[in-house]
């Protein structure tokens, strides 16, 4: 977290850059009369804000990414109270990240910005983030819960993360990173820029790749390439009482990589969690990203005002094994089933061939699926911030209007294979199409807040507006007909405060609705997910150290999950499951120890204890619910998550350790599989649970000159295999110990 | 200016109630609004009664009382038939006696017999054969889900004492298991995973291993007559309880589980599109090659439904049979059927295709002379013919007949695979 007292620039970057960054790219940025600060334009305001703000924000700054140069938001996340991770792929190429007990399913409740705009693929009409920025360019991450979430949309009930991307500096300023690492993982990541009067540029470089730690039957590939290109421009037109910045942002990005959703039954997992069966031999994610952004920054003593314009392209191919099929009809079990009980009668074909080891016949053709999907995401977003007197009372008043559109396009095929010999051969049969589609959001996003000091109380209260037209056309021959055209308007108020006890300290807390709409192709019956969320806290901060304690309580009038293939099912459907609480309490204490002139030792607790319930008996088609009691928990939460970060610093060398603990998480709602006769309803993964896993990653670097600097890590000293999680299709593991070294050099 | 506490207070206070007010008002709660085709997934779950005076629950009376139970009831008198000859075909392996081959010849034909009813009843697959996936259905026939090595290792296991098929998969019993023990002229065992072969077999002689194959088929007709039983129970009722006969032909009424006829005659639609699952797709398509097989996308015999007793033809023509007499109300159009609903819509010229199609279709497939595997390999054109004409029936099953009785597609249905 960030830690105000330490917020200096690394070796010799330049203030100035996080100054501008503040100021143009995130909404939260609060102006106030001392133009002369730093911290005016921090990303959380000042040391007062940070101190006085009325609900949960934490910042993780560039110091503290560089840390442990992670590639994984995953990791970066772990010491961030109130985060709930499922990993996945071990590299974090797709990210499962969830606040106070949300479901990290894809991320998809959880607002996904980049500079202050929705970078999500089409975060109205196809929630899930397939598409994360790489969090290795970025120099900041900010997460945001409570009741400030009400000035982000269109998700409340959970929070936003902000990545925030290098800003243009204000003099000449370049870098490059080089690193190397286990399986061949290998990172080259530069950037250069200049201010030469009213004109600025950037031009940011990154390319990184790893050939993967897991292992085919047979041999093949199970990394990964990603690169990202980005280029900033800005101009500067100050007047007497007002200062002014255009900036253009031009990114691309792009990712292939041999990923797979299919996993391992546990016994083959307890032998080998590295391999991946020969059936997943042709898996492969491809896709491309591009952004254009426009922002116009204007500030005058009382008033600021940013305008934002953007557009995000995202196009993606993930052709991966799907299920089997039989030209005959008939059962077929699913890759979930048969990876549960390999064994049985009716799943011994299935999971020999999977593996190999037995030919197809015509009842076991393994169906790959290209699930191709275009997506765009555009709009103009204007934020301000407005400081005057009203009745009195001095009022901090912030406001934005945004119009958003966004669409998803699928044009999913199939493709039918024989496993024969260990290896894959097209049963030449024609590609077959299945799920073409398209489904468009376009939305009007407003809200407002005030925030009232009086004495040492502030007040805060808020309101936000969303008005939702979703359109759905089946794109399919012959199925002109089947389109939804459906209009949601909701106003989700909030109001928080925080009570002054000392300069230091004092309590908050804050009340919100939640919401999170459903996609274009939901029918009505399926309802929005809406709660009251309630948290309460009492924070601490003087000379760095840090004490925060809060409660938290959602009360989920209905809840809502969609199902998409990461999750088991075919296409993106949606479920409700009515009223839900899900109430813990997140707690962070960090301190740094000086031992001397030279030698300071930095630590931190971060530690979150969750609890959730179904209110009500029911059944759900949903597979991670199946037959749920009143009284079972959700899903994909551990009940305590816990990390502890210590490090010893000098002034040219630092090493830092990190570690973090995950309870096991249920798979499924349902608490256990219905005894014989078992109910067809079942949950597949009824009464199993994730492994508990605990991390520890390593961490140095050297100052060689002042400007440059050799660092090296180790992530999971321990070498650790846990299963992650059993979907879609099976046992995945966790990161094996992986080590890298590295060198920067900065000017 | 630094005012009176009491003064900031009532700021304060007013501050706050005219931002609350405001809030207030918009914060009022949500709307929506929406519009849907009438392709949209969720309107077609729902499908509305047609505005005529058709009496769906004649139909559906007609339907259970002159086609569904009367298939049923013959079915199980076969089944009881059907025991009894492969009984006696057992007893006279196991006493050597010299009509060996007659009752084996009388258990076979009992089993085609049988197999030609249940191929009837396959199109009929409502109610209780539903129940707990389909497990009743399978214990009477499990096809495709069939597993020869299962059935080999357990004419070994039915060898001892303890042995309760009733306890055993789907796969080793019903019609598929018996059609196997009775016909496969290969006595060896069919494993070919190491480790699943059934030990000692292969070596022991040929009179052996049919004693012993029909010692597990005499085991399986018993349980088919047990399991047909059961079928007929749940139909009719009993004392304790009501049987789905009733509860179709009171479909929609009080205390019933449809919520109107129309919910019940589209459970009746959704079994006849076996005929386009099944009986299209996997035993004519799947085997000429339209699908993928083992043997490519070349016309394979071996992939056909009752390869050992050379039945496969046989099953396809009572497969649509029993949808014309769906269709029909009966074997003659006496009774009431979906021609009868097709017309009371107007949908007059669908009821005449249909009907022409299916008569078409029949009088071609009983007019070809040879077993399906032989025209597989001799005459797959012939094949191809079948498949043309039964597609013309289902192609308009999935277009102007659901769309003019308003009934669901099943998800099954909802594409065309070939």
């Amino acid at each position: 977290m960030i830690n105000l007292n330490t917020l200096k620039p690394p070796m010799n970057k330049k203030p100035l850059a996080l100054l501008i960054t503040s100021a143009l790219l995130s909404p939260l940025a609060v102006a106030n009369d001392d133009h002369t600060s730093i911290e005016r334009m921090s990303v959380i305001g000042s040391k007062d804000d940070l101190i006085k703000s009325t609900g949960s924000v934490t910042l993780i700054d560039e110091l503290e990414l560089e840390k442990f140069e992670y590639d994984d938001i995953g990791r970066i996340l772990a010491t961030v109270p109130g985060v709930n991770i499922r990993q996945e792929d071990g590299y974090g190429l797709r990210p499962n990240i969830g606040f106070r007990g949300v479901t990290p399913e894809r991320s998809k409740k959880i607002n996904i910005m980049e500079d202050g705009i929705l970078v999500g693929p089409a975060p109205y009409s196809a929630s899930a983030a397939y598409y994360f920025p790489n969090t290795t360019r970025m120099t900041a991450i900010e997460v945001t819960k409570g009741p400030s979430t009400i000035k982000y949309g269109p998700n409340t009930v959970a929070g936003t993360l902000n990545l925030i991307s290098r800003q243009v500096p204000d003099s000449q300023e370049g870098a490059l990173d080089v690193g190397l690492g286990t399986d061949n993982y290998g990172k080259l990541h530069a950037y250069y820029g200049d201010t030469v009067g009213d004109f600025g540029f950037l031009l940011e470089g990154l390319h990184f790749k790893a050939d993967g730690f897991k292992e085919i039957d047979g041999g093949g590939d199970t990394g990964f390439d990603k690169s990202d290109l980005m280029a900033k421009f800005n101009y500067r037109l100050n007047g007497d009482d007002y200062s002014q910045l255009f900036e253009l942002k031009l990114s691309y990005g792009e990712e292939t990589s041999d990923e797979t959703y299919l996993g391992l039954t546990d016994a083959d997992f307890a032998e080998n969690p590295y391999r991946r069966y020969v059936s997943s031999q042709l898996d492969q994610m491809n896709w491309e990203h591009q952004q254009v952004q426009l922002t116009h920054h204007i500030e005058f003593s009382n008033f600021n005002a940013t305008t934002r314009i953007y557009r995000n392209d995202f196009e993606r191919d993930w052709f991966k094994v799907n299920e089997f099929i039989s030209s005959q009809g008939g059962f077929v079990p699913s890759l979930q089933q048969i990876l549960r009980d390999p064994t049985s009668e009716q799943n011994l074909p299935y999971y020999q061939t999977l593996t190999g080891d037995r030919d197809s016949t015509l009842r076991e053709i393994l169906v790959l699926s290209t699930n191709a999907r275009e997506y765009y995401s555009q709009g103009m977003q204007i934020d301000f911030g407005w400081d005057l007197g009203l009745f009195g009372l001095e009022h901090e008043i912030e406001g934005g209007i945004r119009f958003h559109e966004d669409q998803i396009e699928r044009n999913h095929i199939e493709d039918n294979f024989f496993v024969r010999s260990g290896n894959l051969q097209s049963t030449g049969e024609a590609t077959k199409p299945t799920s073409t589609n398209t489904e468009n959001t376009e939305a009007l996003s407003v809200y407002i807040q005030d925030t009232l000091q009086f004495q040492d109380l502030s007040i805060t209260v808020g309101v936000r507006g969303e008005s939702i037209d979703g359109y759905y056309q089946n794109r399919a021959p012959g199925r002109e007909q089947d389109f939804l055209k459906k209009t949601n308007k909701i106003w989700l108020p909030s109001v928080s405060a925080y009570y002054e006890l000392s300069k230091f300290s004092g309590i908050f807390g804050g009340v919100h609705s939640g919401f999170v709409p459903t996609s274009p192709a939901q029918a009505v019956e399926i309802k929005t997910e809406k709660s009251v969320n309630y948290e309460l806290g009492y924070r601490y901060v003087n000379s760095g150290q840090k004490a925060e304690v809060i409660g938290f309580f959602t009360d989920y009038s209905n809840l809502k999950e969609s199902c998409s293939v990461s999750a088991g099912c075919d296409t993106d459907v949606e479920y409700n499951a009515g009223e839900v609480d899900i109430y813990g309490i997140e707690a962070t204490f960090s301190d740094t120890y000086k031992l001397n002139s030279q030698l300071s030792i930095p630590w931190s607790i971060v530690y979150t204890h969750t609890e959730s319930e179904f209110k009500d008996t029911f059944y759900s088609d949903f597979t991670q619910w199946g037959l749920v009691n009143e009284g079972d928990g959700v899903p994909y939460l551990a009940d305590d998550i816990l990390s502890l970060s210590l490090g010893l610093t000098s002034n040219n060398w630092q090493i830092f350790i990190l570690a973090s603990y995950s309870g096991e998480m249920k798979e499924s709602a349902q608490t256990a599989l219905t005894v014989d006769p078992g109910d067809p309803r079942d949950s597949a993964l009824a009464g199993l649970k994730t492994q508990a896993l605990t991390n520890v990653d390593l961490s140095g670097s050297y100052n060689l000159t002042s400007d440059s600097q050799l660092y090296a890590k180790i992530d999971n000293i321990f070498d650790i295999a846990k299963i992650s999680s059993r979907r879609p299709f099976g046992a995945r593991p966790t990161k094996p110990r992986q080590f890298q070294v590295g060198y920067k050099y900065r000017f | 200016m630094v005012k009176p506490f009491n003064s900031k207070l009532i700021n304060l206070v007013l501050n706050s109630a005219a931002i609350g007010a405001m809030m207030g008002l918009v914060a009022c709660g949500e709307s929506s609004s929406s519009t849907q085709g009438e392709l949209f997934s969720q309107a077609a779950t729902k499908p509305t009664t047609p505005s005529n005076s058709f009496n769906q629950t004649l139909l559906l009376q007609s339907l259970t009382d002159n086609v569904i139970v009367p298939t049923y009831t013959k079915f199980a008198q076969l089944a009881v038939d059907q025991d009894t000859a492969i009984g006696h075909y057992c007893d006279a392996l196991t006493s050597q006696a010299d009509d060996i081959d007659a009752t084996q010849i009388s258990a076979k034909q009992s089993w085609r017999d049988t197999m030609a009813v249940w191929q009837i009843a396959e199109v009929m697959q409502i109610g209780p054969l539903l129940d707990n996936n389909n497990d009743l259905r399978n214990k009477i026939y499990s096809w495709p889900n069939t597993s020869a090595c299962a059935l080999d290792q357990d004419v070994v296991l039915a060898e001892q004492a303890d042995y309760d098929i009733s306890t055993r998969t789907s796969s080793r019993k019903g019609l598929d298991a018996i059609e196997y023990l009775l016909f496969n002229p290969n006595l060896n065992h069919s494993c070919t995973v190491f480790g699943t072969d059934p030990q000692g077999w292969n070596n022991r002689t040929d009179e052996d291993r049919t004693a012993a194959r029909c010692g597990l088929a005499k085991l399986a007709s018993a349980d088919l007559v047990s399991n047909t039983e059961a079928l007929l129970t749940a139909w009719n009722g009993s004392a304790s309880a009501q049987g789905y006969a009733d509860i179709l032909k009171n479909a929609g009424q009080q205390d019933s589980i449809f919520n109107n006829a129309q919910e019940a005659v589209n459970d009746v639609s959704d079994a006849i599109f076996y005929i386009e699952k099944f009986t299209k797709d996997a035993k004519l398509a799947t085997p000429l090659g339209v699908f993928a097989n083992d043997c490519g996308l070349a016309p394979c015999a071996e992939n056909v439904e009752s390869r050992f007793a050379y039945h496969s033809l046989q099953n396809i023509i009572s497969n649509i049979q029993g949808l014309n007499m769906i269709f029909l109300g009966g074997e003659t159009d006496a009774g009431i059927g979906f021609e009868d609903y097709l017309l009371d819509v107007g949908a007059t010229d669908t009821a005449a295709k249909m009907r022409g199609d299916l008569t078409e279709v029949i009088e071609f497939a009983l007019s070809l002379q040879s077993s399906l595997t032989d025209l597989l390999l001799q005459d797959p054109e012939q094949v191809q013919e079948v498949h043309n004409q039964l597609k013309d029936v289902t192609d308009n099953m999935k277009t102007d007949f659901i769309q003019r009785l308003a009934l669901e597609l099943p998800a099954t249905s909802a594409g065309d695979n070939d």
